[in-house]
Order: C-alpha cells, then structure tokens, then sequence
C-alpha cells in the first residue's frame, strides 16, 4: 500500500482518521489504534515484515530502559551494543549479505580461488534501513542523556511504527515526538494544523504522480538501455532522474508530514530547495536532511568530526559520505556515490578552510553540476552503464538520426514540458513549507476535486524511489 | 479557526459527494456489467455471449467440438472443421482468452451444460499464459469480461468476495473507465441505442456468425474505414504492405499488439490452469490438439528482434510436450507458430497476429493429419 493508492485514499486514511477523531479524549486508545493502522500498513507489503519490526521495537524499548535503569557505564554500554548488534545485525542480514558474500566471492575468484558462497535472495523488508535508524537514534539518545525513556512500550511502538514515516522518513528522533506523543492529540490536531496537513498531502501527491512519474520514462530511456545513449538521451535521461528523485522524494515526504499533521504531529522537514545550493556542504544541509543529521551525529561526529587536523576532516568526512552511500544500497554504485560525495566534502572543507569562497551563482552552478553527475552514478544499474552514460553526456554516444529524434521527441512529447516545469520549480519556486496554505473554503472545493481527479489515474501503483532503499 | 472549520467542511464534502457521485455514474453507465444488469450495458461480453447461445441450443444440436483460445483462434470455421474432421464444432474462441477462460469454459460445458464434446481445439498464444497486463488494477490480466460473468466464474478458483467486491468499487473510478463513461453517456444523448439492456446476443452482437466465427475487424491501421473481413477473407487487404512500411520507417512500435508479447516467464497460475484443463478433458475422455497460433511473418521478425518471443514459445512447446508426455492418449500438438510450418499465407492476417480462414484452414489440414484423419 502506498500513500496515492486506491486502499490508501479510500479504506486506510478513512479509517485510520475516523478512528483517530472519534478516539478524541483517550490518549491511550488513540495511540493504540495508530500503532494497530501502522501495522496493518507496513504488513500489507508482506505480513511478515511485521515481526521484524515487532523485534527491532521489543529490542530497542527494553534496552533503552535498562539503560536508563542502570548508573554503571559498562552496563550502559554493554546494553547498547545490544541494541547495536540487534539492528545493524538486522540490517546487515537482510539488506548486505548477499551483497558482501557475492563481493568475497569476486574478490576471491579474482584471486583464483573457487568459493562456493551460499547466497541467500532474502526479499528485503521494506523501509528497514529507515525504522533501523530511528529506533537506534532511541537508545543512543538515551545512552547519551539527550532523551528519557519512553513512557510505556505503546507509546515507544507508535513512535517506531507510525505509518506517515515508517518507510521513508523523514528519521524522525525520540525527542522530536516524545511530547507529542504525551500531550492529547485532540489538542495537537487542530483544524489549522488539518489544512496544512490536507495541503502539503495534496502537493505531495501532486509532485509524485504529475511530476516525478511522468518524467519518469525519460530517465528509464537513458538508464535501462545498453550502449552508450545519444547526447539528447543522455541529459534529458540524467536531468530527468535529477528531478524525478527530488519530486519524488521529497513529494513523500510532504504526504508524511501532511498526513502527521492531519494527526496531530510535526515531523521534521526533509527538504530545503536542495538545488538552489550555494556549495555541497550547503546541499547535505538541504538533501534528506533528517538522514544528514543522523550521519553527522551518529558517525562523523564520533569518529572525531571536524576537530581533528585537516586530514582527519578529510578522512573522517570521506568515510562518513562511503557509509551513508552504502545505507542507500548495497551495490558498489552507492558505495561509490558516497565516496564521491565524500571527496566532494572534503574538497570544499578544504576550499572554504582556506577562506576562499565563489560567488553564489558559480557556487550555484558548480553543485547543481556535481550533484547530477553524481546521480548518475546512483541511478545506473552498474557501474559500466554509468560510464555509459557519462560517455553520453560527453557526446560520445553522437546526435540521433532525425527519425529517431523524430519517435524520441514523440514518444517523449508530455515528459519534456514537464522537465521544463520540474527544473523551475526546483530552482526559483518556494518550499512545500513555505507555501501558502489557503484556508477559504473555496480553495477546500478545489482541493478536493483536484484530488479525485488524481485518484482516477492511480491505475498502476508505482512505488517511491526510496522505497528500495 | 472558523474559516479553517469551513474550509474542512467544504473538502470533506466535495471529496464524498465527488466518490458518490462517481459510482453512480459507474452504476448508471455500467459499461462491463460490475454492478449486474442495471445501467447502460451496452458493450459486448463475447463470453458471456457465446455462452449464453451454446446454453439455448438443444442437446441434439450440442456440437462434437470446440475451438477454444484468444480472438486469434476466432476464424477457424465450423464447416472446415466438420469437412476435415468430421466433428460438428462451434468457435468458442473469446477476446483475449487466457488458460483460465479455457479451464472456466470447459468446466461450465461438462458440468453445467452437461456436454462431453470429442474435441478441444485450442489456439495457445504465449500471451495466455504470461503474468498480467495493466488491464485489471486489482486482478492484473484477469478479463472483466471473464469476471463479470458468473456461470464462468463459479469455475475459476476462487477469487475472495471481497477483493472482487473492492475490484469493481475501484475499477469505478479509473480514468479510462470515466472516459467510457462520457463516450457512452454521448451516445445516448445522439440517440444511439444505449438503452438498458443486456449484453447482446451472438447473432444481435454483429460480431459473430451463429456457429461462433468472427465476422467483424476494423482496420487497425485506420486505411481502409468499416468491417475489413471480407476484403481479407479475398485476400485484398494489404497487411504485409502496411506492416512492412512500420518497418521500414523505424515505425514498429506502432505496431499495436507488440506489447502484449513483452514478457519472459510464465504465471505459474496460469501454468496450473493449463493442467488442470488438461486433466480435466482426460477424465472426460476428450481429445485435445493445442496449436501454437501463428503470427504475420513480418511481425515475427519484430517481435524476435525486440522481444523473447521466440524463447517464450520454446518455453510453451516444451511445456506442451511435457502436458503432452503426461497425457499421450488425449493430447496432439500442431505448431504454426510460424507460417511456414503449415503452408500458411501472408496474405491471410487481419493484422500482425489474426488470421484470416485461410490460414486457419491450413492449420486444419495439419491438425487431420496429427490425428490421422
């Protein structure tokens, strides 16, 4: 089930805020219901995801009691290798394994030596590298001082499961939610708070299916074809993928934080205008911000941050970017991806801890241009058809034959206005955030029946890109 | 506040009386019968059409045997089949038939319409047997014209109540579906006759010929406007003309039926319903011939070019040879998958994959000849 679904739009969220509203006055109950929707959400994938995500919750609420039960710090730190051990051991089995034993398997053949590594093709469960991530911020917060443990277990299995973010963000942190969780909904879900929240869903809808996947197809004609692709192809194909994993993301994003409102929650935004990026520390201060908080804090931070010597910096941000590239995926395009961002950062710590500085518009320019090439290396399917791709952007793949141009041009004529539109958005309109929300009830007729008529399309579920991740 | 309180109210009830409102207009207009028999059901059901005359014909006049298969079996002619084989035969060919309408219709003629025919003719299309198409949004590939049929889906294993239930709610409200809402809606406002009634009868239909034959195909291609059978039954129809000139100019992709080949595994599903179907006419004592339909041979160029058509029928023969290895006594196996295989005509398409009777009667000369006649 996703978010523009027809069981989402007509049986879920209708349930689901019923229950919500009519649960007005018994905290409790409420929040029981939510963690029972968010389940029925997350197991209509595959009911058996749940128990995964049953375990990581029991593991995570009781280490984070023990820890804060406990004064000893060896305890303490026993105890959050638990629940260090508990997740990533998780994440690793089930998103890693084939991935690392294929990779041994190379490098050993490589080296000459026949291994037969069992492989497993364990289906990955959905939105695991995200729930991991959130429900291991808990008890390193706690082991850290910097949140209190959960009130009682419901309240910390709302927390995990709540469906508007289980499984793609933002990574929402215990402390954001905690007082929310406390305070009664029916004073947090007030009818201003519902309008923006019916507002961002409705723009996040309207990036995901009138944007991101109508502009989908010319990204899917660069990438998924072999050879190296014509220079049309080639940037239409690259500029595409840009921008459909922004609206694409990002339109999740505000569906999640829109229907949090609609319950009464604030999460945190995700986004800022990423593209209109000043420099490239600028963009991972814009980009998936909740992610770039999480890596800053749980692993540039500890292995030593930007205190250190210029070196350090350099190592410790190269070896933070290689690790969130391969939390993207496990593949060596997102490895590699990451390891470029990593150089990116450490050429612009070391650029602007020189004190030199470009002016806005180059700076502009420059990371919008490093950003899209680095996505090429994140979309390709391998890191030969990145090259590929590369090649073609270069030219090297030649101009198209005017037939061909001709059935290109034909077959692409909606996406590529669309393009147009999604490039002027991104680079001159306003956030989501900072839109205005009309609230005159005309705007909630009109609202409504854009809706519906969006709904009459959802055909064909396609599932946001960052749903594999 | 106030004005936030409004702005909910008006939404909710925008957004609530826009859903009712879309389903009674899917009620009213019912293009494919979700909702039964009320509203404007004018379209053809060739299921439920064809079944409906075959349960009104007398036990005397019940045909020996069937073709049974996809609209690319719906040319094979009774009479060539009574004259070749010497069996009385009706076309049970239905628009994009699939392993499961085969299964369904069999299981309805031995048990509801208490018939045992000799013989099954049946036209395997690798199609028949893929995943799905984007058809159905709740029950991918499966036909609505086989859903809402019930005397065949009592056949079909079960579904769930609810999810066909939730199927018709939803398929209300596609756009393609609103789209045949107005086309219908127009029409009866220009006095086209869209009054209620039920799906028409074989004969009333104007598609079909009494002994189940199709006798209607629009040009495809949009040369040549009306019904293009008899000019292709003459074989003056330009097909290869027209499909090679879709070829010549980089054109192929226009070619309408292509996508419907781009697969490259079966449904285990659909697999199963194959045996079960096969198994079913063995315990009945009926023989089948399954004929691996054939295409355009330009079209089968294309389509070995661009798609694993050819692997996808190795992958039907041999599943075939395996059905056939298992049940040697009822089952013959005639492969015209491509038209030189039995003398087939070029000339005899109605576009890239719809024969005309003159290669249909070729593939029932070699069908006498698998079963010695």
């Amino acid at each position: 089930m996703i978010f523009p679904s027809y069981i989402f739009f007509l049986v879920f969220l209708p349930l689901t805020l019923s229950a919500w509203y009519l649960l007005r006055g018994h905290t409790r109950a409420r929040l029981f219901a939510l963690t029972l929707a968010s389940y029925w959400f997350y197991g209509s994938w595959d009911y058996r995801f749940t128990l995964l995500l049953l375990a990581s919750t029991v593991l995570d609420y009781v280490v984070g009691a023990r820890i804060a039960a406990t004064g000893d710090p060896k305890l303490r730190w026993r105890w959050l290798m638990v629940s260090l051990v508990g997740d990533l051991g998780a994440l690793a089995f089930f998103k890693y394994y084939d991935f690392f034993v294929g990779s041994a398997q190379t490098s050993l053949a490589w080296l000459g030596i026949e291994a037969d590594l069992p492989l497993l093709h364990l289906v990955l469960p959905l939105g695991i590298s995200f729930y991991t991530f959130q429900s291991l911020s808990y008890t390193i917060d706690i082991y850290r001082g910097q949140c209190r443990p959960a009130k009682d277990f419901l309240h910390f299995a709302a927390y995990v499961s709540m469906f508007p973010q289980l499984v793609a963000g933002p990574i929402v942190r215990y402390a954001d939610v905690e007082d929310q969780l406390r305070v009664s909904p029916s004073r947090s879900a007030t009818p201003d708070r519902i309008v923006e929240g019916v507002w961002l869903f409705a723009i996040g809808v309207a990036k995901k299916i009138w944007v991101a996947d109508t502009i989908a197809p010319l990204a899917e004609a660069c990438f998924d074809g072999s050879g190296t692709p014509s220079v049309l192809v080639a940037w239409t194909g690259v500029l595409a993928y840009t921008f459909q994993l922004y609206f694409d993301f990002s339109g999740y994003t505000d569906m999640a934080r829109g229907l949090g409102k609609m319950i009464g929650f604030d999460f945190p935004i995700n986004f800022d205008s990423p593209y209109k990026s000043v420099d490239i520390s600028d963009f991972w201060n814009r980009w998936h911000i909740t992610l770039s908080r999480f890596i800053r804090d749980y692993i540039f931070i500890p292995l030593g941050g930007s205190w250190g010597t210029r070196a350090e910096t350099v190592k410790n941000l190269i070896i933070t970017m290689g690790l969130g590239g391969l939390w993207h995926g496990a593949g060596w395009t997102f490895v590699v991806w990451g390891l470029y961002h990593g150089v990116l950062l450490a050429t612009n710590a070391v650029w602007s801890g020189a004190g030199r500085a470009l002016p806005a518009g180059l700076g502009r320019v420059l990371t919008f241009v490093a950003v899209v090439l680095g996505w090429v290396i994140f979309r390709a399917p391998t890191m030969d058809r990145a090259g590929d791709v590369l090649v073609g952007l270069a030219g090297g793949g030649g101009a198209m034959d005017a037939l061909t141009r001709t059935r290109w041009l034909e077959a692409h004529g909606v996406a590529l206005p669309v393009l147009a539109a999604a490039a002027a958005i991104a680079f001159f309109a306003p956030n989501s955030q900072e839109l205005p929300k009309p609230a005159r009830p005309v705007f909630g007729f009109v609202l409504a029946i854009a809706l519906l008529a969006t709904m009459t399309t959802f055909m064909k579920e396609t599932p946001f890109l960052y749903f594999q991740f | 506040m106030r004005r936030e309180r409004a702005f909910l109210r008006v939404f909710l009830a925008t957004w609530f009386g826009g859903l009712a409102l879309l389903l009674a207009l899917a009620i009213y207009v019912n293009p494919w019968r979700n909702f039964g028999d009320v509203g404007i059901t004018r379209l053809m059901n060739s299921r439920s059409t064809k079944l409906r005359y075959v349960a009104a014909l007398p036990d005397a006049e019940l045909p020996d045997a069937y073709v049974l298969g996809s609209s690319n079996t719906m040319a094979y002619d009774p009479a060539d089949i009574e004259r070749l084989l010497g069996y009385s035969a009706f076309n049970f060919g239905v628009f994009w038939g699939k392993s499961e309408d085969d299964l369904t219709i069999l299981s309805w003629i031995l048990e509801d319409r208490k018939a045992t025919p000799k013989l099954l003719i049946v036209g395997a299309d690798t199609w028949a047997l893929a995943p799905a198409e984007d058809d159905h949004p709740v029950f991918p590939g499966l036909r609505r014209e086989l859903l809402n049929e019930p005397a065949l889906m009592k056949h079909h294993p079960p579904l769930g109540a609810w999810r066909i239930w939730w199927s018709r709610i939803i398929d209300a409200f596609l756009q393609g579906q609103l789209k045949e809402y107005y086309r219908l809606l127009r029409a009866a406002r220009n006095g086209e006759d869209v009054a209620r009634r039920p799906s028409p009868g074989l004969l009333e239909s104007g598609i079909f010929r009494a002994d189940g034959v199709r006798v209607t195909y629009g040009d495809a291609y949009g040369r040549v406007p009306g019904n293009i059978y008899e000019q292709v039954e003459r074989g003056e129809f330009p097909i290869g003309e027209i499909l090679q000139e879709k070829v010549d100019t980089g054109r192929t992709d226009e070619l309408v039926h292509l996508r419907t080949y781009r697969f490259d595994r079966f449904l285990p599903a659909r697999v199963a319903h194959l045996e079960h179907f096969v198994e079913l006419a063995e315990a009945h004592g009926i023989d089948i011939v399954f004929v691996l339909n054939p295409v355009h041979p330009i079209f089968y160029e294309v389509l070995k070019e661009q798609t694993p058509h050819e692997a996808n029928v190795a992958l039907l023969r041999a599943l075939l040879e395996r059905l056939q290895a298992a049940h040697p006594n009822i089952l013959a196996i005639v492969d015209a998958s491509r038209i030189e295989n039995f003398g087939g005509d070029p000339n005899g398409f109605f576009d890239e994959i719809h024969p005309s009777s003159t290669n249909t009667e070729r593939v029932l000369e070699k069908i006498a000849e698998a079963l010695g006649r």
